[in-house]
């Protein structure tokens, strides 16, 4: 019979807090890879991921203790989210104010010109589209339509309201929207 | 008059447009829900565009695409870092 994978990331991990370096080796070899996309989908510069990298693991390790079951790869990509938020704060100088109305957003996104649009045709290009984005609307989209975490959770995880996260939400939404039609119109 | 203005069911595409983000996340409330569904039913427009925007999203929910294996001499790199750094 074979163990659950949770029960084996636990064990690991309990290996690992005592003292147990083979056990973490292991237990980085299982979930570096999802890491590495997480990273590399927020920071999209190979630097910075690697940098994501390195500190998810090593705080992982230091809070190997702490870790009481459940998903490790949810635990670990919350310990990301929050490195990542670190990583960013001293290089933003202030929260740039969202001016562009939604009407101008949609505009820009298609309304009134677009037609249907297949899944499998949007799945495509959606990585370069993702990628035009700013960091505060890839971290937004990717806890909220990616990680699929809570409004709540998210709201509190960016320092917002609820009623402000779910409007840049709403934005950042459009703005991807609007930057998969440049892709496609094979603009800048 | 501007095109967002064009009232279909009792609400303006503008209007609708401001409630595509609780739409698309299932936060509206019913009364408001219908009213939109009856815009969307009305207005091609909004039918079509609101159909794109969901389409964006659900493709990114289904995998940005970024990413791939960790390569190897990051892999490298991360280990010597966990070496160096053990707690």
């Amino acid at each position: 019979m074979s163990v659950p994978e949770q029960e084996v990331d636990a064990i690991l991990l309990q290996r690992t807090a005592a003292g147990d370096d083979g056990a973490y080796r292991d237990f980085v070899v299982r979930h570096e890879a999802g890491v590495w996309q997480r990273a590399r989908t927020l920071a999209q510069d190979t630097a910075d991921a690697e940098d994501l990298l390195q500190e998810v693991f090593l705080a992982a390790w230091r809070a190997a203790g702490t870790y009481r079951g459940g998903s490790a790869r949810a635990w670990l990509l919350t310990i990301l989210g929050h490195a990542w938020s670190r990583m960013r704060r001293p290089s933003r100088q202030e929260v740039v104010e969202d001016t562009e109305t939604l009407e101008s957003l949609a505009l820009r996104a298609g309304w009134g010109t677009v037609g249907p649009l297949a899944e499998d045709e949007a799945s495509a290009t959606i990585a370069e589209a993702f990628a035009r984005l700013s960091d505060e609307d890839r971290r937004l989209l990717t806890l909220r339509d990616i990680d699929g975490v809570s409004g709540e959770e998210s709201a509190e995880m960016l320092g917002l309201t609820v009623p402000a996260m779910k409007s840049r939400l709403h934005r950042a939404r459009l703005r991807l929207a609007a930057a998969y039609q440049e892709v496609r119109d094979g603009s800048a | 008059m501007d095109p967002l203005d064009v009232k279909v069911a009792g609400l303006s595409c503008r209007q609708v447009l401001g409630h595509l983000g609780d739409f698309l996340d299932g936060d509206l409330p019913a009364e408001t829900l219908a009213a939109v569904q009856q815009h969307l039913a009305g207005c091609q427009t909004c039918e079509r565009f609101g159909g794109r925007v969901a389409t964006v999203v659900a493709a990114l929910r289904g995998g940005s695409g970024a990413g791939g294996d960790v390569p190897a001499d990051a892999h490298t790199r991360l280990l010597a870092h966990l070496a160096a750094n053990r707690p």
